[in-house]
Order: C-alpha cells, then sequence, then structure tokens
C-alpha cells in the first residue's frame, strides 16, 4: 500500500470538476435504484456510453457513484412501497417496509443509509487493503462451495417463516420449483414452458418480485381500505440514526460489510445473496430474533451494510484478476477496456495509479451517496403519510411500468399481475412470502451448481468431503438450522405461556 | 383455516405429483448422468414430505399458523377484487390505448374505488403521475412504453 500515492489519487478525484461528476453519477444511482424496475446494472449500462468522451478517472469515478447510489436507493422502495428497488434489497423489505407501516419510515431510512454507507466504507477498505489476497480465496470456490453456499443462505428459511416452519418450507419449496421453469441450466432443455418462450429464462425475477410483494400489497391495502385509517405524518427530526440506533446495530452493519464485500468478491454471487446471508446472520445471533420481520432496526441495517459491502467486494476480482464479481462489474470492466486498460494482474503491476484511482473514487462515491441520501431522508420519508387514495394507484402504474421495462414485455405485466394473485392468497393463508423470495434468489445457484458437482463427480456426493470450504459452509447452516428451530420452538411455548396466563388473568 | 390448509396440503401434493410426471418426459443425458429432471424432482419430494406434514398436522394436532379466510361477503374482498379484475383490463388495454390514456384511466378508477371524489385532484394526480414515468422511463432511459391509439401523435 503505497500511501503517497492513495492520497494523490484521493486529491485528483476531491478536485471540483471532478467531485461534480461523482455526485452526479450518485444522485443517477439513488433514482435509478429507487424506481422499481431499474437496476444498477441498467443504470450503468446506459451511462457507460455517456463515459466514452470523459478522462478515464472521471468516467470510472461517475460509474460508481452510480453503482454505490443504486445499492442504497433500492432500500428506498423496500421500505416505502414494499418493493424492492434493486434484488439487491429485496432482503430490506422484510423489516424495512414494517417499520415505515408504523411511522418510524425515516428511522428505517437513515439507517438503511447509514449502513450502507458504513458497509460501502467497509468493503471499499477491505478492497483497499486486501484484493489480492481475497481475490485468491474467492478462485478457490468451485461448484461444490457455491452450492453450499446456497445451501448456506437457503437454511435462512426456517428462521424468516413466521409462525410456522412447515408453512415458511412449503413456500421455499414452491419457489425453488418456480426457479426450475425455463431451460435446464446444463443441458439448456426447456422445462414446463409450454411453448412460450419468454418463460425460456425462467420467471423473469423482477415482475415476479413485484407481483409476489407490490401487487399483492397494493390488494391487501384495497381490501383493508378505510378512508379514516391513515399512517400519522411523521415528524422527521433526524436525518441520520440515533447514536442509540448506531450503538445498537454496530456490530450487524460491521459484520454485514464484511460479509457483503466477502460474497461480493466470489464471482457470480452478488448484493442480492450477500444481504440475505447477512440477514439471517443478524437474525441467529440477535436475542430477539422472533421479532425479525416485524420491524427490527437490525433488519435493515444487516441487508443493506452487506448490499453495499458488495460494491467493494466485487471489484476485488475484477481489479486484480480481470474476473466481474458482478454484472454492474461486468459493465465497468467494459469501461475498462473502451479507455484501454485491461484489468488483472498486470493492472497492479503497470497501472498502480489506476488501481488507487478506482479504490479513491469508490471511497468518494460512498461519500457523495450518503451525503445525498442523507439530504433526501426528509423527502422520501413523506411519501409514507401520503393519501392512500392517490399513493396505491401511484405504486400500482410503476409496478406495470416497472415490470413491463424489463423487457419490454406485456407477458411480464400478467406475470406480474398472476403473482401478485399468489402472493394475496399466500400472505392470506398464513403462507410467508420472504422464503419464496429467498429461494428465488438462490435456487438457480443451488441447482446449476449441484448437477455441475455431480457431473464433476460422476454422481460420487461423498466428493464433497474433499472441499473443506464447502464442508465448513454445510456444518454452518445445519447448525443455523437447529439453532433456527430450537429459538422457533422457544418462542412459540413462550407465546403460548403468555396466552395461557393472560387467559388466565381473565 | 383448517380448511385452507388442507386445500393447500393438496395443491401441493397434486404440484410434486405433476412435477414428478411430467418430467418423466424430459431427455435421459448420457454423459451427464444426472438429466434435467434431476432437481426439479429432488424438490417435488421434499414439498410432497412438507404438504404430508402440513396435513397431518392439521388433522393430528390443529390449525397450524394464521390467516384469515376469504368470503365474496366481505366488502373489502369485492373491492379488492374489482380493482383486481380492473387490472387485468388495463393490461389488456394496454397495446390498444397506449400507456398514456389507460393509465390514466386506470388511475381514475382506483381512485374513484377508493372512494376519493375530489375530481380535480384525481385528474392532476393522474396525469403527473404518467408524465414523471414518461419522462423517466421514456425520454430519459429510452425505454418504450406501448403508444396505442397515440402512435403518431407523440413528440418522441
Amino acid at each position: 500500500m503505497d500511501l503517497a500515492m492513495y492520497l494523490s489519487a484521493l486529491l485528483n478525484v476531491l478536485q471540483p470538476s471532478h467531485l461534480a461528476v461523482v455526485f452526479a453519477g450518485a444522485l443517477g444511482g439513488i433514482l435509478v435504484g429507487s424506481i422499481p424496475g431499474l437496476t444498477a446494472t441498467m443504470g450503468v449500462a446506459l451511462l457507460v456510453p455517456f463515459s466514452f468522451g470523459m478522462d478515464m478517472d472521471v468516467s470510472i469515478g461517475m460509474l460508481l457513484g452510480l453503482y454505490c447510489g443504486a445499492m442504497y436507493g433500492g432500500s428506498i422502495a423496500s421500505i416505502l412501497i414494499r418493493t424492492p428497488g434493486t434484488p439487491a434489497a429485496a432482503a430490506t423489505l422484510l423489516d424495512g417496509y414494517p417499520l415505515g407501516q408504523q411511522g418510524q419510515g425515516s428511522r428505517a431510512l437513515s439507517m438503511s443509509l447509514w449502513a450502507s454507507f458504513i458497509g460501502g466504507v467497509i468493503g471499499c477498505g477491505i478492497m483497499t487493503f486486501l484484493s489480492p489476497q481475497i481475490s485468491k480465496f474467492a478462485l478457490k470456490f468451485s461448484p461444490a462451495e457455491y452450492f453450499a453456499l446456497a445451501i448456506f443462505g437457503l437454511s435462512v428459511i426456517v428462521s424468516i417463516s413466521g409462525n410456522s416452519v412447515i408453512k415458511g418450507v412449503m413456500s421455499g419449496l414452491f419457489g425453488l420449483l418456480l426457479c426450475t421453469i425455463g431451460s435446464d441450466p446444463i443441458s439448456g432443455y426447456p422445462r414446463w414452458i409450454f411453448g412460450n418462450m419468454q418463460l425460456y429464462e425462467g420467471p423473469p425475477f423482477i415482475p415476479t418480485l413485484i407481483g409476489l410483494f407490490a401487487v399483492s400489497e397494493i390488494l391487501s391495502n384495497v381490501e383493508n381500505f378505510s378512508a379514516d385509517k391513515k399512517i400519522a405524518p411523521e415528524k422527521v427530526t433526524q436525518i441520520l440514526p440515533t447514536v442509540a440506533d448506531m450503538k445498537r446495530c454496530f456490530s450487524t452493519y460491521v459484520k454485514g460489510g464484511i460479509i457483503g464485500t466477502f460474497i461480493g468478491s466470489i464471482p457470480g454471487a452478488g448484493g442480492d445473496i450477500a444481504a440475505f446471508v447477512s440477514y439471517g446472520e443478524a437474525k441467529r445471533s440477535s436475542k430477539t430474533p422472533e421479532k425479525f420481520g416485524t420491524g427490527m432496526i437490525e433488519g435493515v441495517a444487516a441487508s443493506e451494510s452487506a448490499n453495499n459491502g458488495c460494491s467493494g467486494g466485487a471489484m476485488i476480482p475484477l481489479l486484480s484478476l480481470g474476473v466481474p464479481g458482478d454484472s454492474v462489474t461486468a459493465i465497468l470492466l467494459g469501461a475498462f477496456i473502451i479507455h484501454g486498460l485491461q484489468p488483472g494482474p498486470l493492472l497492479y503491476k503497470d497501472h498502480m495509479d489506476v488501481v488507487y484511482m478506482v479504490f479513491a473514487s469508490l471511497l468518494v462515491a460512498n461519500v457523495a451517496m450518503f451525503i445525498l441520501g442523507a439530504l433526501g431522508v426528509r423527502f422520501f420519508s413523506k411519501v409514507i403519510s401520503m393519501d392512500k387514495r392517490l399513493l396505491l394507484p401511484i405504486i400500482f402504474i410503476l409496478s406495470m411500468t416497472g415490470s413491463y421495462s424489463m423487457r419490454n414485455s406485456l407477458f411480464d405485466v400478467f406475470l406480474t399481475l398472476a403473482f401478485g394473485v399468489v402472493g394475496f392468497l399466500m400472505q392470506r393463508y398464513g403462507f410467508p412470502l420472504a422464503p419464496i423470495l429467498l429461494a428465488l434468489i438462490l435456487g438457480p445457484m443451488a441447482e446449476s451448481n449441484l448437477r455441475r458437482f455431480l457431473v464433476i463427480a460422476q454422481g460420487d456426493a461423498s466428493q464433497f468431503l474433499g472441499h473443506p470450504i464447502a464442508m465448513t459452509l454445510f456444518t454452518l447452516a445445519a447448525i443455523s438450522l437447529v439453532l433456527a428451530l430450537v429459538s422457533q420452538h422457544k418462542t412459540q411455548k413462550r407465546l403460548q405461556a403468555n396466552t395461557d396466563s393472560g387467559s388466565g388473568e381473565e | 383455516m383448517k380448511k385452507a390448509n388442507i386445500v393447500f396440503s393438496i395443491l401441493g401434493l397434486l404440484l410434486s405429483a405433476y412435477v414428478w410426471i411430467s418430467s418423466a418426459d424430459f431427455p435421459y443425458d448420457k454423459i451427464m448422468i444426472l438429466g434435467p429432471e434431476f432437481f426439479p424432482r429432488v424438490m417435488a419430494v421434499a414439498m410432497a414430505i412438507a404438504s404430508a406434514s402440513l396435513l397431518g398436522y392439521t388433522f393430528l394436532v390443529g390449525v397450524v399458523g394464521d390467516g384469515k379466510s376469504i368470503s365474496l361477503k366481505n366488502p373489502g374482498i369485492r373491492r379488492a377484487l374489482i380493482v383486481f379484475l380492473a387490472a387485468v383490463v388495463y393490461a389488456v388495454l394496454l397495446p390498444i390505448l397506449g400507456f398514456i390514456i389507460d393509465s390514466i384511466v386506470f388511475m381514475l378508477f382506483m381512485m374513484y374505488m377508493l372512494q376519493f371524489r375530489a375530481y380535480g385532484k384525481m385528474l392532476l394526480s393522474s396525469i403527473v403521475t404518467v408524465a414523471v414515468v414518461i419522462f423517466a422511463f421514456q425520454i430519459m432511459l429510452q425505454i418504450q412504453l406501448p403508444a396505442g391509439i397515440l402512435d403518431g401523435f407523440l413528440p418522441w
């Protein structure tokens, strides 16, 4: 680590003209991220042609600003309208939305911002100091480890199942079966597409998500609507979390940042997976795990710190190996190549100035996201207290446009409506939706890597024993599963005891 | 709730059976050993076990989990059903009427269903929402939204 070179790069990024572009990128990112249907990948892809005529350091700064902004922006829609703006913000809605509905929208938004910032800075710090070491470790991930990582993530299903583990597991399995629609990941054989090529890649993720969460929530709100029932306008007294909340969530967002950076550094595992693994870890280590899903601020901190930590993590294999960690860094790789640079080991040898410029730009991009996000908290939190008679139709139109715009497909709009009904009915009958979400994210990763591993191992599953990282992850998954079941059992007993004593007093 | 649990358990069992039977037609892969039916079948077995457990628990222990029943006598359910049907009509008419007209009409209808009667505000908020969406998606991001009957009249 050459500190003088790093400071020189930082000073270069802090020049007003450069800084303005990074801020513009972060603002664009927050807007893109907060609109359901527009992802960070889409935003960065749209911006790359604009960056062509700029200096490389300026253009990379702008793209990184957009990347960081979009990762945070996704949480805004999750908290306000129960629709993740980006897939990476899917876990945020589990506790963010209930907090908003309890009149604590600004608390959730400010924690989301703070955790995103801390997660981003942790990711940035780890990237700056440990890139080569982490990338070597990440390269040890073979299909066995990827499958084990997916299983570790899926073990969270039990703990996010709400009041009934069986119903949670059924929801998760339904999600895993949904993932099997479309082309087989190994042979390409189309499964259950009924001649409809729009299903060849499986049910599209964003329209499915919008249907399950946003449309079902709209229907539920329409059903329970009462002109007199309103969420009281929240008095926003601060744009940052309280010191008490910061202290309470300290270990959660630090752990989330580290988890996010590590998972981000594994090629193919993005912010959505990192957020769920971090959420599961926060729930596992909480003294009140049963309160997760009902509006726990730690839930927001865990998922947001992890998905923003991912932005630094995903840059690690990109810079040190030339392998993009996720779809956004794949586009960033293109931006580097446009400017005549090939990321990889030689970048560290021949262009250390560029490497330090990326480190400095990512740090400044996180600061820009933080400042702009803080300015917006007051404005965003007003959305929740808007008259529902106006808000629900607006959310509906945004949801439909978001679904349509992913592939310019009317089929996706119908699919969204169908999943809206499925989500409405499932919730109505006590089947939690969160396990489906988790299954949709981790299912394809689990299936393709299990199949790949078994093909390589010629069907011999005992070869998993020769993969220590995979075995560690399996063990952690088993422990977390047992702990979640025990905790669920204790909670049920406690609730039962409370009910009995309550009825006894009567 | 007991009835709903039984219905969902049976649906789960039927889904498992369907996945198992229909995946029998998937091609056998000599080289890969495990074909496209492998993962769905594993999930189908797991789903059958979970569904049977829910069924067994419901009969032996009683109601599992929480939830509310649905009845068309409930005015809220009727309202939700009407809004959903209107949403389907919205989707069907989207390519015909175009995004602008279809969205404004749908928003006005939904607001009316939610007992909003300030017609000026209704119209204004519908037009502003559609304008913002058009600006963000169509003009800024170049995502084509259906023009419908306005095709040829729009400046973009």
